[in-house]
């Protein structure tokens, strides 16, 4: 039985106040001035079928505590996956013992008291009241993998599978912090394989999340989708090599602009290691391209109402009609920077969306008489230093102003962040947030001048 | 060379053994339960099931991050515990995970688990193997007990200065220490109850070089690997790796643009091999195999590469990364050809799928942690030596690439296609190593690349340090190998207009 958020706090907040007051109390002597303590507790369970039956049934519990100690500006923190407070007041005496030791980081410390957000909390509801039993799981994935085998030319599945989370978390902490959340999460998976007369075979899948199960995509969908992906790469050849436009699906344009989080990462521009560092106020990529990253969207799947210093999240334009506006910083990468703290945590994007263009979605291929559609990027190297940008892609050929049916892979597709930023034109299909499958939602987008290493 | 000459010295130390009755005093110390009972409860539980087993483990860990002069982390006296129990039947699988473990956890654990079994149906008789390896193939010690955080600390710091003192031009240094030592429990379907501590030691080396002009690159290193921390804190060994990083940034910072079209590779001994463990390697993987969607499904005995290709993949390696005294499931660890001079000779398994496929199982079973369920996974994986000095095979290239590091890489097992990436490469010209490039992707498919080696060289090494496999969202650490390799017409993705 999943833990209810009632029973959760009843169970922790005890816990994390005692922890607070044990290293308040016998941490003077070892000179602690500041304690933080996170509590999580998540349910899971995974189920995949396979061949109309279920296969593979794993769930379980994991309890964390996670203890920072400070010692002016030493920190030393460590995590524990119990919630027996002698054993956790053990490992806290054996590193307040030894915090002296640790070399200080004038910018570990805790969130300044004035900053932790004490107001009122909007109902993002994230946490999903109606969960459903294990059998409505367990049919939403039967019903994705046989409508994924009822396509035609599809083979089997390598596996296909519903998985569900059920997590709360406790932040308390002596600069006031004294925050919970509960969330549940659901993703669905299928990879699908399809097979030609000649016994060649592809792959290709799909996949979604949600907060709530009944804002999943319709499992027949899902698997309808995974399978057609599947069929369309059946005969795929590599295209000519050449420097042509290519035009981004949206699962591809999502893959692309994540690009962005990676070269405004608070880290890199620490070490000076991207190529948009001192490029504030500057144009960076095309006119016309807005990334809006909000943490306040209701049942976004990265929705949350403060980061994981108690600083309230907020609604940020990272890049505004092209010119850069700041920088994805967390709390210690903000104060190395000299910059105010913007209330993130995390160097990937919460709800981000790139805003929609002018264009409609035809119109930025009707010009191009050579050039690939991309439906899909399948690894390879960014490195936001020097703007490498070398990805092997998968698509279909566009001919004469057409998105054709004839399927590419296996070629790369290559370029330098610096210049594909700076030739983007966007058309006004951006996916809404929430959405079951994007975290990030990017509409078609045409990118010129881009090197394709193929036969 | 220097790798070898480590693999010996390591060998060397490995004698201190796992002591059982510490171990079971670990895991039992704060339970309602004894080692007896426990054994006794995971028996019963485990009747009538095809296969399974009960897994715990407590991994101690701890972190020191310093960047631009400053701990920015400084992790102690973290540990992950818990408990699993799985039970198994032809293809169907029950598994329930905590980290609270005791009477009442472990006998949910079972009464859930075993859920998705049918009481009607007989259990296999597919014989199983259990067991560990002999002999002890690393040591037992606790890199993070030996040494005092203080001495790391300060040996950090001397790291540090020794790297900064290297080259004016260093913007500057990363270095991320990480620890661990996994102590393992598995009770297997015959009975036995098996322990093992799994100790893992690494120190990553960044080095940021900036030029005149501004331009920056940074240039990597790892060092350490299974065993305890002594080898990251061996100023031969840090100056080595840092010398070798700052070289890197070094040439990234004149290197050209890879050229783009198909030519012949050279893959460097070592790290290379990572195109191997992606390229062939997951694709002979039993589960993908049983079902049939691997680009090597049914090719057992069959020709699929040259004379000089055979492929290995060991778990009982001493000093290894990837090496284990048994897998997951309780399976003694072992030397398994995968490829004998070109001809397939047989895949990796786990017991469920050596079950299903009607072969012995090869102890192939891992998991990342307690929370997750084993599958067939790599161990070692390498290719073996062949008759060519590596030299010859350089002069034997026209017009190609040296690959000298390689990033990383991923492979699509159904259509065998895949891709890596290679931070610095060299042109060949004239059998000679010339100008270096960055930004090359090497694509392909495995079973194409396997018949177009056209050289294996008598050179080989096994990278210690840095081996992370991802497979279905689970990581776990891996070694791979190889002597110097040359490849004919691979396609090369680079930048050069």
């Amino acid at each position: 039985m999943a833990t209810t958020e009632t029973e959760f706090l009843n169970q922790t907040r005890p816990l994390a106040k005692a922890l607070i007051d044990f290293a308040m109390a016998e941490g003077k002597k070892f000179g602690i001035t500041d304690v933080e303590v996170l509590v999580s507790v998540e349910d899971s369970q995974k189920n995949a079928v396979e061949n109309g039956e279920v296969s593979e049934v794993i769930s379980g519990l994991k309890n964390t505590v996670l203890v920072a100690l400070y010692a002016g500006n030493r920190k030393l923190s460590f995590s524990r996956q119990t919630l027996d407070q002698k054993e956790l007041c053990d490992a806290m005496m054996q590193n307040m013992q030894v915090i002296g030791l640790v070399p200080e980081n004038p910018n570990g410390g805790l969130l300044e008291k004035e900053k932790v957000y004490k107001g009122p909390l909007a109902d993002l509801d994230v946490y999903d009241d109606q969960q459903p039993d294990q059998q409505t799981l367990i049919d939403y994935a039967k019903d994705v993998e046989s409508a994924a085998l009822a396509e035609t030319g599809v083979k089997t599945t390598r596996t296909t599978s519903v998985s569900k989370g059920n997590g709360h978390v406790m932040l308390m902490a002596t600069n006031g912090v004294d925050y919970h959340a509960s969330k549940t999460s659901y993703s669905a998976q299928t990879e699908v394989i399809a097979e030609d007369a000649e016994g060649n075979m592809q792959v290709d899948g799909d996949y979604s999340v949600a907060r709530h199960f009944s804002d999943m995509s319709r499992p027949r969908e899902l698997g309808t989708s995974a399978g057609k992906n599947a069929v369309a790469k059946l005969g795929a050849t590599m295209p000519a090599s050449g420097t042509m436009p290519i035009i981004l699906s949206h699962d591809a344009a999502e893959d692309f602009f994540s690009a962005v989080y990676a070269a405004i990462n608070g880290t890199a521009v620490f070490r000076d290691s991207t190529f948009l560092k001192g490029k504030i106020g500057q144009q960076v990529m095309s006119k016309g391209v807005t990334l809006v990253d909000d943490p306040t969207i209701v049942r976004g799947y990265k929705s949350g109402q403060v980061d994981g210093t108690g600083q309230k999240k907020e609604k940020i334009t990272f890049i505004e009609d092209g010119v850069l506006k700041g920088y994805n910083v967390s709390l210690q990468e903000a104060r190395q920077l000299g910059i105010e703290p913007i209330g993130r945590d995390s160097p990937q994007p919460t709800n981000a969306t790139i805003l929609p263009g002018q264009q409609t979605p035809e119109q930025p291929i009707s010009d191009i008489q050579d050039g690939i559609y991309i439906k899909g990027f399948e690894g390879g190297k960014v490195d936001v230093n020097n703007g490498v940008y070398s990805r092997q892609a998968y698509g279909t050929l566009i001919k004469a102003g057409k998105v054709t049916d004839i399927p590419v892979d296996g070629f790369v597709v290559s370029g330098n962040l610096k210049s594909m930023f700076m030739s983007v034109a966007l058309a006004n299909d951006t996916p809404p947030l929430p959405n079951p499958k994007y975290t990030l939602a990017a509409p078609t987008t045409r990118i010129n001048g881009v090197v394709i290493a193929g036969r | 060379m220097t790798q070898k000459k480590l693999i010996s010295r390591l060998i060397g130390r490995h004698k201190t053994k796992a002591d059982k009755k510490a171990l079971e005093k670990q895991f039992f110390e704060n339970t309602d339960l004894t080692l007896k009972e426990a054994v006794e409860i995971v028996q019963a539980g485990l009747q009538g099931a095809d296969f399974g087993e009960f897994f715990q483990e407590v991994t101690d860990k701890e972190t020191l991050v310093k960047d631009k002069g400053t701990y920015v982390t400084v992790s102690l006296g973290s540990s992950e515990s818990g408990f699993g129990f799985r039970v198994g039947q032809g293809e169907k699988v029950g598994y329930r995970f905590s980290s609270v473990f005791n009477k009442a956890a472990l006998k949910g654990a079972i009464e859930e688990a075993r859920k998705v079994l049918d009481p009607n149906k007989k259990p296999s008789t597919h014989k199983k193997k259990y067991g560990a390896a002999a002999p002890q193939l690393y040591t037992a010690e606790n890199p993070i007990k030996t040494q005092l955080p203080e001495e790391k600390i300060a040996k950090m710091d001397a790291i540090e200065n020794y790297i900064k003192s290297l080259d004016p031009r260093i913007t500057n240094v990363t270095l991320s220490y990480k620890a661990q030592s996994q102590a393992v429990h598995i009770i297997t379907p015959d009975g036995q109850s098996l322990m093992d501590v799994r100790p893992l030691a690494t120190m990553s080396i960044a080095v940021q070089l900036t030029d005149k002009d501004g331009n920056t690159e940074t240039g990597s290193a790892i060092i350490g690997g299974k065993g305890n921390c002594h080898d990251v804190f061996d100023p031969k060994i840090y100056k080595e790796a840092a010398k070798k990083a700052l070289k890197q940034a070094d040439t990234l910072l004149i290197a050209e643009d890879a050229p783009a079209g198909v030519m012949d590779v050279v893959l460097s001994p070592g790290w290379s091999a990572i195109i191997l463990h992606e390229a062939i390697g997951h694709g002979l993987e039993g589960d993908f195999n049983r079902k049939g969607i691997s680009v090597y499904s049914g090719k057992i005995g069959q020709k699929i590469a040259g004379d000089e290709v055979t492929i290995i993949d060991q778990g009982d390696l001493p000093g290894e990364r990837g090496s284990l005294q048994f897998d997951d499931e309780g399976a003694p660890t072992q030397q398994n050809v995968l490829v004998e001079k070109g001809v397939l000779k047989k895949y990796m398994q786990d017991q469920q799928n050596a079950q299903l496929m009607g072969v012995d199982p090869t102890g192939n079973g891992r998991r990342e942690s307690y929370a997750h369920a084993p599958m067939p996974r790599m161990t070692n994986t390498y290719f073996a030596n062949g008759t060519h000095d590596p030299e010859d095979i350089i002069k034997s290239v026209k017009d190609g690439l040296y690959i000298s590091d390689f990033s990383n890489g991923q492979v699509d097992i159904v259509s065998g296609k895949f891709n890596m990436n290679a931070t610095l490469a060299y042109r060949i010209r004239d059998g000679k190593i010339c100008e270096a490039v960055k930004g090359a992707t090497l694509t392909g498919d495995g079973l194409t690349v396997l018949q177009s080696i056209t050289m294996v060289g008598n050179d080989l090494d096994i990278e210690k340090s840095a081996g992370v496999c991802g497979k279905n969202g689970q990581s776990v650490v891996v070694s791979c190998g190889q002597p110097t390799i040359r490849v004919s017409n691979l396609l090369v993705g680079g930048n050069k207009r």
